[in-house]
């Protein structure tokens, strides 16, 4: 037998289905982007983990060189001087079949035993497994790729393809396919290293040495450290691993926090449905608690009627979160592949961890929402909760005590904000308290703003819209929340819509700047050399070149990307110095062992000028000077500038990655280029203009946002949902003063009028409390959050068209919202209406 | 580690030859073939024959140390080309060679038997052989000869590790009609085959803690084929024994999978003053006296009476260790024996190896 009080609450949402469906959908899309958003981001790390999880295998360390590499007879000393049986070379480089990006990598079966398990799953893949040894060790381009990714390519064993490695077309024959259920070879292109070899253009070169060492074999890294030649160093597999996921942390940490704001804004909606729906029961309430029901039974049947709609909600939620995830994984993976690793995800990994969050996020929602609705409406005594009007008193008495908790939780997150350093996370937390401060100030704002515009409403509408806004200012008990939680998406956009736009402008203005040179070649096939180098600067029309170079430093703590620049006279001015004088860096900086590091290496790092580094040359360690920190939003934004003179010092590398081609006066670049592409010899050169290339920088930076877009305006639809569910809630509540209205003579019409004016209203408030914390918000993304995360600063820039078409979208959002409940106000009966009690 | 060699429904694979096979199997064509006598040249032929298939330097050695604790061991080198030719490549890892070897230590007293094997690419500076300088290995186990002449030899595996100076005595003996050795009826199913019989050994050998300085007598085995074995035969049994009058016996009885000994089974004897008689299978008497049941499978015969009477010899072998199996990819037993008899009516002793292969439990393919 169900207690009268639970019967009682299910009669109540069955009579009112819309208001539990809108409070159920506003909380399950907010569970949904929290689930898809912590899946996306999970799977791409476990996708990375188990993709270097088949790479390092049982490796325990790394024996690494310089960007140059390691000479291949450092092996062959180690196996046959050393006797080193658990190491195992490696070649690896970038390759690509068709669209998909993978990475090649160089084995000698006999040496991975110790390591991996290619030999024992290609011994494994069925039949007669000697032919594919000799397939794999003598034929070039043979390589093995994971069945599903075979599969995917539509390659079958024997199959002959295409590939690019390094840029260069190459022909490859698949000898067999590789069981892979973990999915931890997708991203893999497995060759013999004579193999990859050939089609790196690394003869005599190892990418790297895995070394196994036993953790009771105390002396033996001691001893593989003495038997290295100087420049090659001996690194932790795991650490290296983690160093490179780090990369990654404060992106992922971002997207993480923009899956809370949706929650955030779904917990709103809660609390706006469940405030509404204790409203409407208050007769209810009063005459349950006259008849002996205790205030503690009360909540309790509250609360578990929330928890149950937080549980179907969540469950939906969960459902629609998993599919959302498998969206939000392709970009979150284009985004990290552009800007971090290379990582290979086919599928959402769906972790119970994932969706458990999802759960406790969607009842602790739930639960959230109401408890305060809950408790205030049971506190009364019975007799008063009857009366409406006390609620809003009570809500107006409240209103100095939220405003100044409000006021309170804002200058916390000011507290936070200055003492947390460095801190991602905390950065982080303060956001989202600004946010809490700025909802508890937004109730007094709209009593203010209503008050103060009732007059005025009067004058230009009449009594119908005087009475439409007074309505708003006397309802704050719900609209205030409606406002609130719609003030907050539309602060979201502001926020992350200036952010972006600031960050872009930036971009755009750093991109303009840092292409100096007309025409950038790079090699096209075969290699830059500096006989190349004077060949392109004798052509005609060719007033200067410059030549880069870009290595990858590795070491303990992460990755560092080292520029060689052989620069122009006009070169200098695409480096923007932040904290020196050009006059007194360049000089130096051409002539010494220094260098002048990127703004978010001197951020990461630590470090500013006069300071040193210690870089990891070809010679072994060896400290540089620093000049100078440049402004760089380079996607591999940790980078040293040293001078292409220092660096043939320290490094055996005579590679050349781009020339800079500085077209004279007089002549065309498009005929300067054309003329390059066109020149003979072995190596082809690929020619772009610098518009090409701005384009081309910036096409990534707007790939990384397309997230950042899909997350906030699903925080925008929770919201409108909620102002949708606000709209309804207040027309049914005043059904009877909308009944009195018109049996007073008062048209469908100008009830609809009036009760669009009032959403109108209540958007247009909604859109002007956005506007202080949607500033606020960007400004902290971009200073603390960008600063923190990425290490990059960036110049704030407000386009007032941004304020204004927030503003609008609130009152659109809110009209939209109110479309229906008006038209079914106006439709209803008065006669109904007003014997409904 | 390599091959899923022992398919279920294959044959048991049981021989290096055959993994040599295994792994060169199919087509001969490209290879050069053993079809006639041919004049052996040292010391390049103690180097590669790289236009053959297959090719083994094979050592073994009985050893005592100074306060007499008895030691044998073995360490086969094998060369197997994957392919006729060499593919042309900027990349010095590009090969059509494999290496692979055997390194296994007897201690008798401990009645202790420890082998390992490994694998390299010849390629690299991996593994490889040359003739002059006389140099083979793979990684850092190593024959090779020494500025003096005489050869070094240097092996290990974890606590075990050898190094001994071989000095040969007697010069280079061929097996077989001019070191043409026949294996099967089938022209081409035949090896060049030499050995050196004798050769003086001294060095250290470290086992379990201990370093031991050793001395002794080793034996040199060298071949290179292309096709070897017929498929009706199941494997052999290859006696290589030194006797204390300083003469020394090698046999091979291959034998058929019908359990009958092939008639292309032969036997060389050496004397101590280094000349050669070749003998053939109607020449040879073998009865088993002992078997012996491997823990992983598999019954060897484990004790023989040999005898050659054109040559007056009757001998008993006896294996020193009964376990001298090398647990390795392909299975087989290799191990030090001890000899003794009479050669023409006179007592002899000696002590030798003994290699048995086709009597393994083919191996289970292992999951590295």
């Amino acid at each position: 037998m169900i207690p009268v009080r639970f019967r009682a609450s299910l009669g109540y949402l069955r009579r009112h289905p819309w208001q539990l469906a809108l409070a159920v959908i506003g909380i399950a899309v907010g569970v949904a982007v929290i689930v898809a958003v912590d899946l996306a981001n999970a799977s791409a790390r476990k996708a990375f983990l188990l993709s270097m999880d088949a790479v390092v295998g049982k490796a325990t360390h790394q024996v690494l060189g310089g960007p140059e590499g390691i000479p291949e007879n450092v092996y062959t000393r180690l196996r046959t001087e050393q006797g080193m049986n658990a190491i195992a070379p490696v070649v690896a480089g970038e390759a690509r079949i068709g669209t998909r990006g993978l990475t090649l990598i160089g084995v000698d079966l006999f040496a991975e035993r110790a390591l991996r398990d290619y030999t024992g799953m290609l011994a494994d893949t069925g039949g007669d497994a000697e032919p594919l040894f000799r397939a794999f060790l003598t034929e070039p381009g043979a390589v093995v790729l994971a069945a599903p990714l075979a599969a995917s390519l539509k390659l079958e064993p024997g199959s002959a393809f295409e590939l690019t490695v390094d840029g260069t077309a190459r022909s490859g024959r698949l000898v067999a396919v590789l069981p892979d259920e973990e999915q931890r070879l997708g991203g893999l292109v497995v060759a013999d290293i004579a193999t990859a070899q050939e089609w790196l253009g690394r003869t005599g070169r190892l990418s790297r040495i895995d070394v196994r060492i036993e953790p009771d074999d105390e002396g033996a890294l001691a001893r593989l450290e003495a038997a290295l030649p100087p420049g090659l160093r001996v690194l932790g597999a795991a650490g290296r691993t983690q160093a490179t996921l780090d990369m990654s942390a404060g992106f992922m940490t971002n997207l993480s926090a923009m899956s809370l704001l949706a929650l955030l804004v779904g917990l709103f909606l809660v609390m706006n449905s469940t405030s509404f729906s204790v409203l409407q029961r208050r007769p209810l309430i009063g005459t349950l608690r006259a008849l002996g029901v205790t205030r503690r039974e009360l909540v309790s049947l509250l609360l578990a009627e929330s928890a149950v709609i937080g549980l179907v909600a969540a469950a939906l939620g969960i459902a629609l979160g998993v599919a959302l995830g498998e969206r939000l994984l392709d970009l979150v993976a284009r985004s990290i592949n552009d800007l971090y690793f290379r990582v290979t995800v086919t599928s959402v990994a769906v972790e119970p961890a994932s969706l458990l969050k999802g759960l406790v996020a969607g009842v602790g929602a739930a639960l959230a929402g109401a408890a305060i609705p809950a408790w205030e409406a049971t506190g009364y005594r019975p007799r008063l909760a009857l009366a409406r009007s006390v609620l809003e008193e009570r809500a107006r008495r409240a209103l100095p005590f939220v405003t100044l908790a409000g006021l309170v939780i804002i200058g916390a997150a000011v507290v936070v904000l200055v003492v947390s350093g460095r801190n991602l996370v905390a950065g982080l937390a303060a956001v989202f308290m600004l946010i809490s401060g700025f909802s508890l100030c937004a109730p007094l704002f709209v009593r203010v703003a209503s008050t103060a515009l009732a007059p005025l409403a009067r004058r230009l509408g009449g009594t119908v819209a005087r009475m439409a806004v007074a309505g708003v200012g006397a309802s704050l008990s719900r609209s205030g929340i409606a406002v609130v939680a719609l003030a907050i998406a539309v602060s979201a956009t502001i926020g992350v819509s200036v952010m972006v736009g600031s960050f872009r402008a930036a971009v755009v203005d750093w991109l303009d700047q840092s292409l100096q040179a007309d025409l950038y070649a790079r090699a096209k096939q075969g290699r830059i050399d500096e006989a190349l180098v004077a060949g392109v600067a004798s052509q005609d029309g060719v007033a200067a070149v410059s030549t880069s170079r870009r290595v990858v430093l590795e070491e303990a703590d992460g990755r560092t990307w080292l520029v060689a620049l052989a620069m122009a006279p006009g070169s200098y001015a695409g480096i923007e110095l932040i904290d020196a004088e050009p006059a007194a860096v360049w000089p130096a900086w051409e002539s010494r062992d220094a260098v002048v590091v990127s703004e978010p290496y001197a951020w990461h790092r630590g470090v500013a000028p006069g300071d040193v580094v210690r870089l990891p040359t070809g010679r072994g360690p060896r400290e540089f000077a620093v000049l100078a920190t440049y402004r760089s939003y380079d996607a591999n934004a940790s980078s040293v500038l040293v001078s292409r003179r220092t660096f043939d010092r320290w490094f055996d590398d005579d590679g050349i990655d781009s020339i800079g081609v500085y077209v004279e006066d007089d002549a065309r670049p498009e005929d300067v280029a054309a003329a390059l592409r066109r020149r003979d010899g072995a190596t082809l050169l690929e020619v772009e203009s610098n518009a090409g290339l701005r384009a081309a920088g910036l096409d990534v930076f707007d790939r990384t946002f397309v997230i950042t877009d899909v997350l906030y305006w699903l925080a925008l639809g929770v919201a409108f949902v909620g102002v949708l569910s606000a709209m309804l809630a207040l027309q049914l509540e005043r059904a009877r003063e909308i009944a009195t209205l018109r049996a007073l003579g008062m048209t469908p019409a100008q009830v609809g009028g009036m009760l669009a004016a009032q959403t109108g209203l209540l958007g247009l408030l909604s859109g002007l409390a956005a506007l202080p914390l949607g500033i606020v918000m960007a400004w902290v993304l971009i200073v603390v959050i960008n600063r923190r995360a990425f290490g990059w600063r960036i110049e704030m820039l407000v386009d007032p068209g941004i304020l204004a078409s927030s503003v609008l979208l609130a009152v659109v959002a809110a009209l939209l919202a109110g479309v229906y409940p008006a038209w079914r106000a106006g439709r209803a009966s008065p006669a109904l209406a007003m014997r409904e009690e | 580690m390599l091959l899923a060699i022992p398919c279920a429904d294959a044959e048991p694979a049981s021989s290096p030859s055959e993994l040599a096979r295994a792994l060169g199997a199919g087509d001969d064509a490209g290879f050069a073939k053993a079809l006639e006598p041919r004049e052996f040249v040292f010391p390049d032929d103690h180097g590669p024959h790289p236009e053959f298939r297959n090719e083994w330097w094979y050592v073994t050695g009985n050893l005592d140390s100074e306060n007499g604790r008895r030691f044998g061991y073995e360490l086969t080198i094998f060369r197997v080309a994957l392919a006729p030719d060499a593919p042309a490549s900027p990349s010095d890892w590009r090969t059509n060679m494999l290496y692979f070897a055997h390194f296994a230590v007897t201690d008798a007293a401990a009645a202790e038997f420890h082998a390992a094997e490994r694998y390299a690419r010849g390629a690299a500076g991996l593994a490889g052989a040359a003739a002059d300088p006389f140099r083979v290995w793979l990684y850092d186990w190593r024959i090779e000869a020494l500025p003096s002449g005489a050869w070094r030899l240097a092996a290990n595996d974890a606590d075990v590790r050898l190094e001994v100076t071989l000095d040969a005595m007697k010069p280079p003996v061929l097996n077989g009609k001019a070191g043409l050795s026949q294996k099967s009826a089938e022209p081409g199913n035949a090896s060049y085959y030499y050995s050196v019989t004798r050769f003086d050994t001294n060095g250290r050998l470290a086992l379990g803690g201990d370093t031991f300085t050793v001395a002794g007598t080793s034996w040199l085995d060298r071949e290179w084929s292309t096709s070897a074995l017929a498929p009706d035969q199941a494997g052999w049994d290859w006696f290589a024994l030194q006797l204390d009058d300083g003469s020394d016996l090698m046999v091979y009885a291959l034998r058929r999978r019908d359990g009958t000994i092939d008639a292309e089974s032969a036997g060389t004897f050496t004397a101590a003053d280094g000349s050669a008689t070749q003998f053939a299978r109607d020449e040879i008497r073998i009865d088993v006296t002992d078997r012996w049941t491997s823990p992983r499978g598999g019954t060897y015969p484990a004790g023989w009476r040999l005898a050659v009477p054109s040559l007056g010899l009757a001998l008993e072998v006896e294996p020193v260790v009964a376990d001298q199996e090398l647990d390795t990819l392909v299975r087989y037993w290799e191990g030090a024996v001890d000899v003794s008899g009479t050669r023409g009516g006179s007592p002899v002793a000696g002590r030798g190896y003994v290699e048995l292969t086709g009597y393994a439990k083919p191996r289970e393919l292992e999951r590295p």
